[in-house]
């Protein structure tokens, strides 16, 4: 677009009124595409496909773990006792391994507690590490102490 | 037409020592990076992770930490090289020579950055060499591999992109360096906002400017179609700004 007419304009001749009509032309183009930019960008965060290149498939559920979370029609609730920040990177990486489990299991909510501001909590359930999670299915509940170990079932 | 242009500007790059001297001193130091990690392997995780049972290798302690400092490396190595793409061509006024060639913008701007790109991609490719090296002692995880190399390649091609625009906004070519620099630093720290306390929203907006966020997948081995997009979207951006900026230049003389 912007090149076509460029070069029209070329045979006219350039005064104070069409340099001004230009610039707004401009201004309106790139504001234009900044939106159409950022409209594709909005657009691949809303609708993305993922894949796991890795040899072991390590960030993707196993067979078994899938088949586990289909026996599981009722809603999951884990709580999460780790301190930080919403935008944390623990808290970040904590949301990173459940949303691998809340793709094949819509109803698994994820609730965050910081132990440090809630002493009284974290005595009560006897959470002993930051980062422990509790996981309440129905009327049942347990505690995930080791993050990491967790993290890795599903790929053995 | 475009590729004429991709190929004299890569010749010229080979013509110059700084090409040269660029490619020597970032494999000297990726390689030594590359030493260290592969021995710290041997030495202390290689038994950790035997005993652990863990599905990690080599791949994951050696040549995934040696693609993330060549991302750094490389932003600080791309502006010198992008700096004089099109900035030389204002300060020895041939500028006006090379818009007067029976060339559209486009093809001018997009063809000087493949030329770049093509010199950015032997790099990468020439220090890829080292983890493939591996390969005569052992096996390598491939998945991870290739997406370590194709963020790579995506990241060097969002670099240029942004020291292609930044060196035709000006006839210096330092300035076009130090300016390229600044907005590549800046992009990789925006998720660094993720620390201090503020809306979700906002931070959700930074962490999906950062480089680092989308680079971050592909050095897990997980390669999503949001950050593929992301670098796309910087490199059509910046590469459409420098073809306006240069088709203004046209007009106003």
């Amino acid at each position: 677009m912007g090149i076509a007419c460029s070069d029209k304009t070329l045979f006219m001749d350039i005064n104070k009124k069409s340099r001004r009509q230009l610039r707004l032309q401009s201004w309106a183009f790139l504001i234009l595409f900044l939106a159409v930019m950022g409209l594709l960008a909005t657009i691949s965060v809303l609708y993305h496909a993922e894949f796991d290149w890795t040899a072991t498939g390590r960030h993707t559920l196993s067979e078994a773990s899938i088949k586990v979370l289909e026996r599981m029609p009722e809603p999951l609730l884990i709580t999460s006792y780790q301190s930080g920040g919403d935008t944390s990177p623990e808290r970040l990486r904590v949301k990173d391994l459940i949303k691998r489990y809340q793709k094949h299991k819509a109803n698994i909510e994820l609730k965050f507690v910081d132990p440090i501001t809630n002493p009284d909590i974290v005595r009560e359930l006897g959470i002993r590490m930051n980062g422990e999670m509790i996981a309440n299915y129905t009327n049942r509940s347990e505690h995930i102490t080791s993050f990491a170990a967790k993290a890795r079932t599903p790929s053995s | 037409m475009i590729f004429h242009i991709a190929a004299r500007e890569l010749r010229t790059l080979f013509l110059s020592p700084l090409a040269w001297s660029v490619i020597g001193v970032v494999q000297f130091i990726l390689s030594l990076l590359f030493l260290f990690a592969l021995q710290d392997f041997l030495m202390t995780h290689q038994a950790r992770l035997h005993m652990y049972a863990m599905p990690l290798g080599v791949t994951d302690f050696v040549v995934a930490p040696l693609y993330s400092s060549a991302s750094i490396i490389l932003m600080l190595v791309v502006p010198l090289i992008t700096m004089r793409v099109i900035s030389d061509e204002r300060r020895n006024r041939s500028l006006t020579l090379l818009f007067s060639a029976p060339l559209s913008m486009t093809e001018i701007v997009v063809g000087k950055y493949l030329g770049v790109l093509a010199f950015l991609i032997i790099m990468t490719l020439i220090y890829s060499l080292m983890p493939l090296s591996l390969l005569f002692a052992g096996s390598i995880d491939f998945g991870l591999f290739f997406s370590l190399l194709l963020g790579a390649i995506l990241m060097v091609a969002a670099f240029a992109a942004i020291g292609v625009f930044m060196s035709s906004l000006t006839a210096q070519p330092t300035i076009a360096a130090i300016s390229t620099f600044g907005v590549l630093l800046l992009l990789w720290i925006f998720n660094m906002a993720g620390n201090s306390p503020g809306s979700e929203g906002v931070f959700n907006l930074l962490s999906y400017l950062s480089m680092l966020t989308h680079y971050e997948s592909f050095s897990r081995g997980i390669v999503n179609s949001t950050d593929v997009l992301y670098f796309v979207i910087v490199i059509v951006t910046f590469m459409v700004l420098s073809i306006r900026r240069l088709d203004g230049d046209r007009l106003q003389r």
